[in-house]
């Protein structure tokens, strides 16, 4: 008996290319077994914006913007840079979502991109910064002065936590923002850093350690408050 | 028997993130009751913690979020609409009327086409008649008009007579 040879897939130019990615559409299918308790509305949702609903992008934003827009506000701590994070995952996530097989949960897919996503941008605005640094002096922002105190104090004590937060290694800052922020468990944050729950009470300990180094002085302000 | 400092200080923070069992938590609990040095170390966690979510909080309050979503909309709608010279491209690589076996009889019959047409264009249509005169003579027995060809130099003359005039009735 002849051995079967695997047909090769597509002909000429597709050969070997799935273009319709069809193979694990059916996996996702609103009724199939989702192994990792991702409930049955969720799953209508993602299958329904797999085939290019955008309502259903927009009812996934309408559940999951406010937890972007904090992570992506926790790493970066501007509003403008935060709001084209949010912007960018979004669009990403309605031309990538095909790839969603549906082995995570949903929101750890979405974290992660929403954490690459920033840390692309932190290394964008780390090489504007660097590259400004030569032209720009600080000075204090157009009418500081006339501020009340206690805004000005409020911007001073955000601007040290962002110091803080920027001298802290990727993988911390993120363990941190997480936690503090987001306040997933161990094993979520695991899930969605892609890495062992020692791995991560690891991370969470040393951000943790360094950043009330880095901020002792206002700790202690706060305390005696 | 109540713990000391060390053994607690690696189960605190699993306490302070809500990750100890039952069994770790009361053990840690019946530390903090005699240990401010725990406790300061607690509450730095819990300060700190609320040194880096309040802003985030403050400003998830205050962002309008569906101008956002808006923003997104717009976002893909660019995406899915390719520019002018792509959709061209794609036409063209697409469309069969771009194919060799189809354009090249195509323009093969353009040229026998544009051959047969061009003499015909070419060719010299004949002017417009040469041009005449006419001329209008009212005289008082008769209306006269005068047509004179300019190149064969014909004239026709006509005379209108004056239609009758009506008799008015007595």
């Amino acid at each position: 008996m002849n051995p079967v040879t695997p047909r090769p897939k597509g002909r000429g130019f597709f050969r070997g290319i799935n273009i319709f990615n069809f193979r694990f559409l059916p996996s996702l299918r609103a009724g199939a077994s989702w192994s990792n308790g991702v409930n049955h509305e969720e799953a209508e949702l993602i299958f329904r914006c797999q085939k290019g609903d955008q309502e259903a992008l927009k009812e996934i934003f309408n559940q999951y913007h406010k937890k972007v827009y904090r992570i992506a506000y926790g790493v970066v701590r501007q509003r403008e840079e935060a709001l084209d994070i949010v912007q960018e995952v979004f669009i990403k996530l309605y031309r990538s979502i095909r790839n969603f097989k549906g082995k995570s949960k949903f929101y750890t897919y979405l974290y992660r991109m929403t954490i690459n996503t920033a840390i692309d941008h932190v290394r964008k605005m780390e090489r504007v910064r660097v590259s400004s640094l030569e032209e720009e002096r600080f000075e204090p922002s157009e009418g500081a002065e006339k501020r009340p105190d206690s805004v000005l104090l409020h911007r001073e004590l955000e601007e040290k936590v962002k110091a803080a937060l920027e001298k802290l290694p990727g993988d911390q800052r993120m363990a941190l923002i997480f936690r503090e922020v987001e306040g997933l468990s161990y094993q979520e944050m695991a899930e969605a850093m892609g890495c062992s729950i020692g791995t991560v009470m690891s991370r969470l300990h040393y951000a943790r350690k360094r950043i009330q180094e880095l901020l002792k002085d206002e700790i202690k302000e706060e305390r005696r408050g | 028997m109540k713990k000391s400092c060390s053994a607690i200080s690696s189960l605190l923070e699993k306490y302070f993130d809500r990750e100890v069992t039952d069994v770790e938590r009361s053990h840690v609990e019946a530390h903090l009751l005699d240990c401010q040095a725990c406790r300061d170390v607690l509450k730095s966690m819990g300060k700190l913690r609320d040194l880096v979510k309040t802003p985030v909080e403050e400003a998830v309050q205050k962002e309008d979020f569906p101008w956002v979503w808006q923003k997104i909309e717009r976002g893909i709608r660019l995406e899915e609409k390719p520019p002018f010279w792509e959709n061209l491209r794609s036409w063209l690589q697409i469309s069969p009327l771009f194919q060799r076996r189809v354009w090249i009889p195509a323009v093969a019959a353009a040229a026998i086409l544009l051959a047969v047409i061009l003499p015909l264009l070419t060719q010299k249509i004949p002017s417009h008649p040469s041009p005449s005169v006419v001329e209008y003579v009212e005289s008082q027995t008769h209306n006269v008009m005068v047509y004179e060809l300019e190149k064969t130099k014909v004239t026709v003359i006509w005379l209108f007579e004056e239609p009758e005039k009506e008799t008015p009735s007595s």
